[in-house]
């Protein structure tokens, strides 16, 4: 197998990273194949998902082949990368799918509104009410309601479900490979009972809103997603510690 | 609507109310209440969003009885929620400040949040101030 010099480098940061467990490959690893995680990420836009999103589950993708590279199989780096960031962008399409039936104009206009809120939380430094995103969007205030409380009705996929068939690790502590760097930046007060059942993201984002007190506005710039992104993120992660709490308590009462 | 007066709020006020059953599957419903709110208040999206949440999180920790009644109180520089009754105060218990509780939330969420008896059980009161100008947030 002929390597050219960018594969030869490659193959020294791998070697470095899995042998030595050096981070700071890692790091180069990641940077250098991101525009490959967009790249495959925008083949997967205008299929209900925002762009955004697709390129943070392409990055996902794009850590856990570097993480599970095996260099001794011979093969070439992308050649590896390019099946496992497919698969966690379709795995990302089916943990979304809508759990009850949304009409589909409902859908579009929560896509809009997903962009528009953004642009025009930027434009008017505020976010924008209901009256002006309906005039934005052309439609009555009613549908922007209707449509916003439609993404509510996602499917949430329990964290704590096998990351993939056979895997022992479940799909918070996948998580928590993925953004280390989120877990230096903890607060003690995150070690809370319920708060430890989240994945670093999540703990992240519930660290800056309910501890730091930053908008969602500022979370989302802060991580680079949409502010309907944080807000999801911000029910899911309040629900799995809702359920964690209450695991907890029936434990202590069998106990 | 006529206007309403409230012992429990500064002056006279405009109100709406929503009555659910006491079940999980109507917190949707409340959502919707408060989206129809906002729009009516020219609240942010932000504003908005944080109110239903405040009040899904209420909702989804107070214990529920028969029937949940939510009481906007309108006026002219926010509304107060009222929502209840509950056999016991949500915001009551044993303080674990290491604990992200429904009164941290609260605080974060809303502008104020206060647990008040009436002679059917607890309610409590959530309050939401908008700033001069449309667009609270």
């Amino acid at each position: 197998m002929s390597l050219s010099p960018n594969q030869v480098e490659e193959t020294e940061l791998l070697r470095a990273y899995h042998e030595r467990g050096d981070t700071s490959a890692r790091d180069k690893l990641v940077e250098a194949n991101l525009p490959l995680a967009r790249a495959i990420a925008r083949r997967y836009a205008g299929r209900g998902e925002l762009l955004d999103d697709l390129v943070q589950v392409a990055s996902i993708g794009l850590i856990k082949a570097i993480d599970r590279f095996d260099l001794e199989r011979g093969v070439f780096f992308r050649t590896y990368a390019v099946p496992t960031i497919v698969g966690e962008i379709k795995r990302h399409f089916r943990d979304r799918a809508w759990a009850v039936h949304v009409p589909r104009r409902l859908k579009e206009l929560n896509q809009m509104l997903s962009s528009l809120i953004q642009d025009m939380s930027a434009q008017l430094e505020r976010s924008p009410t209901i009256a002006e995103l309906a005039e934005a969007a052309g439609v009555e205030e009613e549908e922007v309601v209707e449509a916003l409380e439609s993404s509510r009705a996602y499917t949430a996929e329990s964290l704590t479900a096998p990351a993939e068939e056979g895997s022992e690790l479940d799909r918070m502590q996948t998580l928590g490979v993925v953004e280390e760097a989120f877990e230096r930046t903890e607060d003690q007060q995150l070690l809370a009972v319920g708060i430890q059942a989240l994945g670093p993201r999540e703990r992240k984002i519930i660290q800056l809103r309910f501890y730091e007190g930053l908008t969602q506005t500022q979370i989302a710039n802060e991580l680079g997603i949409s502010q309907m992104h944080v807000s999801r993120l911000i029910r899911r992660a309040l629900e799995t510690m809702r359920d964690e709490l209450e695991r907890g308590g029936i434990d202590a009462e069998e106990r | 609507m006529p206007p309403v007066s409230d012992p429990g709020l500064s002056g006279p006020a405009e109100t709406v109310t929503l009555t659910i059953p006491g079940q999980p599957r109507y917190i949707g419903i409340a959502r919707m209440f408060v989206g129809g709110l906002a729009a009516r208040l020219d609240l942010g999206y932000e504003t908005m969003d944080d109110l239903q949440l405040a009040l899904e999180s209420v909702l989804r920790k107070a214990e529920l009885g028969e029937h949940v009644t939510v009481e906007a109180h309108l006026e002219d520089d926010g509304v107060s929620i009222l929502v209840g009754p509950f056999a016991h105060d949500p915001l009551a218990g044993e303080r674990h400040p290491e604990r992200l509780e429904l009164e941290r939330l609260l605080s974060t969420l809303v502008a104020g949040s206060e647990s008040t008896m009436r002679d059917d059980g607890c309610w409590l009161r959530l309050d939401v101030r908008i700033p001069a100008g449309s667009g609270s947030a």
